[in-house]
């Protein structure tokens, strides 16, 4: 609640007058912007590129933000647009290629040589595999700032349905993490 | 056991009574066992997910995007300018012309006119008013449109 009014109070600041407050709204929300886009896109130069022009919308919109709502709510969807945009765009595909030598580079080596690093490198790859929705849902629901309900706003379907399509995304990215690493992912894991 | 109902283990809202079926599968199944450990470890995982941090310059470098925008923005509402420019040579052309014709115009007009009118049939009285007008339209464009056009494309205070 906090946060809502604070972010309230910076929009009302800017909508005021006070340039300083589009600094101070983009260092409060670059991280998870950046995290939602990266998890939607797959690499930290498109993340940015992408998690830049939400922004941009998002002050270009500053007037029109209701704000009785939640600020994170409707910047999210304007991120998660923003990042579906880009990626329809330019038709990012993950290379099959890499992909399959990354894989068999994990096969060769022991399981504890994995480090961490690398299981957080499988999850992204896996998580490329999924849909932008499925993957804003995973992302949004783990870094537990919105609910369920919120979720859905920024995604724009039902809170029941929000419900529904995680389970499924979370059993296909544990089928793509198992496609991904074949018979490793239970020694990896 | 439901995918939906092994989430909601690990999410920690299942009912009692699913617990206790999990609890059951467990026990007897070495599949069901397997599943489970495969969703906790992936579970795990997201739940340690970090928060993906930004480059260090990422809010200057959109500080810097925007406020180019904004440049941007005032340039475009800035760009009707030309148009005004148009309008005013049209006006000045037409006025020229009107005028010049109304002062070589060879029809006598028959009735008597008022003494101060009559000054505006006198050719360099004419002549005079349209250089003077002319001078002050260029006065006029050169400090409404020339010099902000110029101070804004190369940032020069003139």
């Amino acid at each position: 609640m906090k946060t809502k009014e604070t972010d309230t109070f910076i929009i009302q600041r800017i909508l005021s007058g006070d340039k300083s407050g589009y600094r101070e709204l983009a260092n409060r929300h670059k991280d998870y912007a950046f995290t939602v886009a990266y998890k939607i896109v797959g690499t930290r130069e498109d993340a940015e590129e992408v998690a830049q022009d939400a922004f941009m919308q998002a002050f270009n919109a500053l007037a029109t933000f209701n704000q009785d709502a939640k600020f994170t709510t409707w910047f999210y969807r304007i991120v998660f647009n923003a990042a579906l945009m880009f990626k329809r765009k330019k038709n990012i595909e993950m290379d099959d290629i890499s992909l399959s030598e990354s894989a068999q580079k994990a096969s060769t080596e022991s399981s504890h040589s994995l480090q961490t690093n690398e299981q957080k490198k499988y999850i992204q790859l896996a998580l490329n595999k999924l849909p932008p929705d499925d993957v804003t849902i995973i992302t949004l629901f783990y870094l537990k700032e919105q609910s369920l309900e919120e979720i859905a706003q920024i995604i724009g379907i039902s809170a029941d349905t929000v419900k529904v399509k995680l389970c499924r995304a979370r059993k296909r990215l544990a089928e793509e993490m198992k496609r991904i690493l074949g018979n490793e992912v239970n020694t990896l894991l | 056991m439901k995918d939906e109902e092994i989430f909601d283990i690990l999410d920690g809202t299942a009912t009692a009574e699913t617990i206790a079926r999990h609890n059951e599968c467990l026990a007897n199944s070495s599949e069901y066992r397997v599943l489970f450990q495969e969703y906790v470890e992936m579970h795990a995982l997201l739940a340690e997910m970090p928060l993906e941090k930004t480059a260090v310059n990422f809010t200057d470098k959109l500080i810097d995007k925007w406020e180019l925008s904004q440049e941007v923005v005032l340039e475009r509402k800035t760009s009707k300018l030309p148009f005004y420019f148009l309008i005013l040579s049209v006006i000045l052309i037409i006025t020229t012309l009107v005028m010049a014709l109304a002062s070589n115009s060879s029809i006598k007009t028959s009735f008597d006119v008022n003494a101060s009118v009559r000054i505006f049939q006198n050719r360099i009285f004419i002549n005079t008013l349209l250089i003077v007008n002319t001078l002050l339209i260029f006065n006029y464009l050169d400090k409404k449109v020339f010099k902000p056009y110029f101070e804004k494309r190369y940032h020069i205070h003139l």
